[in-house]
């Protein structure tokens, strides 16, 4: 599909609003002192982001954990397992079926979100960028397991 | 691919992704930072003025997630393989700290019991070009976030269907459902903009 034949979906009329909002919805273009420091920020925040600096703190957390765990089986005497706290679990969700066209997700967490660990469960949540999972080159999938392995993969929901 | 951008791939694939991640190899610092200024320089101004669009105006925060997208996209260059578009790979990245962004805006707005939302800077004195910036501004805020991301990438941005179908993980029906829903919604919500109406 080109450029041509989607532009030419819209109305001359509909072409001349869209460029009105074009127009009249741009950014100051980046220069002088707001861009010195946009590159002086970048070039701090790249260096910091080294890997080798970021895994090693990530690297002694692993490893005090793997020492902990050791240390509690290694334990003579003890079952690990009743060292843990009782865990009731979760009720069975109830799933509601609709014909409705599903909605959008939610820009925003709800009331019932605005506990501590609602909204950190809502910050985590992944959002539906893998709609189209089937249809993207392994590029995208690449990239998905690479910068974002937090795991969810909401189907798009939009409709 | 832009000549700019196949040089960048090309040398990153030269060296494979451990070097140029860890910077421990045949990478040394000044061609690490050489390439990612070349990085740099192929996407700032298209990415800052999408993720302006997509924030509701707000310029600190489009630099912000700006930067944050090009240091991911850079760090994970070597896992491209060329079987897509590196623009619109890498567009696919800001789309996602966009998002990252605006959700963790929302928590923090909502923990601290203030109005969500990114606002859009304020701007000195109320001249016409501002009033509409924020009149626009308003009005994208309330499209659903689907309809508001393909209607800024396609539409203002100028990115074929297929490249913001792509960018987004949506199919490019959906994207053109999108399109056409927002620019319905749009049209009611600014109807003075279009033509022949009175100014």
């Amino acid at each position: 599909m080109s450029r041509n034949e989607e532009r030419s979906e819209l109305s001359a009329e509909e072409r001349d609003f869209v460029a009105r909002l074009r127009e009249g919805y741009k950014p100051e273009p980046l220069s002088g002192a707001r861009a010195t420091a946009f590159h002086a920020r970048l070039e701090e925040r790249f260096e910091n982001s080294r890997p080798s600096r970021g895994w090693f703190p990530l690297g002694v957390m692993v490893a005090s954990c793997a020492a902990l765990a050791l240390a509690l089986l290694a334990s003579p005497g003890t079952d690990p397992v009743t060292r843990l706290p009782s865990v009731t679990p979760p009720a069975e969700p109830q799933v509601v079926a609709s014909a409705e066209t599903p909605a959008e997700p939610a820009a925003e967490p709800s009331e019932s979100e605005s506990s501590g660990e609602g909204l950190l469960e809502y910050a985590m949540l992944d959002d539906d960028m893998d709609e189209g999972a089937g249809y993207l080159p392994d590029d995208y999938e690449a990239l998905t397991g690479l910068l974002y392995d937090d795991g969810t993969e909401d189907a798009d929901a939009e409709s | 691919m832009t000549a700019t951008a196949q040089t960048i791939h090309q040398g990153i694939q030269e060296y494979g992704v451990a070097d140029s991640l860890a910077g421990a190899g045949a990478l040394s610092d000044v061609e690490r930072a050489q390439r990612f200024g070349a990085f740099v320089a192929e996407y700032r101004d298209r990415a800052l003025r999408l993720a302006w669009r997509l924030l509701g105006g707000n310029d600190a925060a489009a630099e912000d997630v700006v930067q944050e997208a090009l240091i991911r996209g850079f760090r994970a260059l070597g896992s491209f393989r060329g079987d897509a578009a590196l623009s619109t790979w890498f567009y696919r990245i800001l789309v996602r700290e966009v998002r990252r962004h605006q959700r963790w805006a929302s928590v923090r707005a909502r923990w601290n019991g203030i109005a969500t939302g990114d606002e859009a800077d304020p701007a000195p004195g109320g001249s016409p070009d501002v009033l509409l910036r924020e009149r626009i501004a308003k009005a994208m805020e309330k499209l659903p976030r689907g309809q508001r991301e393909v209607f800024v990438m396609v539409h203002l941005e100028a990115f074929t269907v297929v490249q913001a179908a792509e960018a987004l993980g949506k199919s490019p029906g959906t994207v053109k459902s999108h399109l056409h829903r927002a620019l319905v919604a749009l049209r009611n919500e600014l109807a003075d903009l279009r033509e022949g109406a009175p100014s």
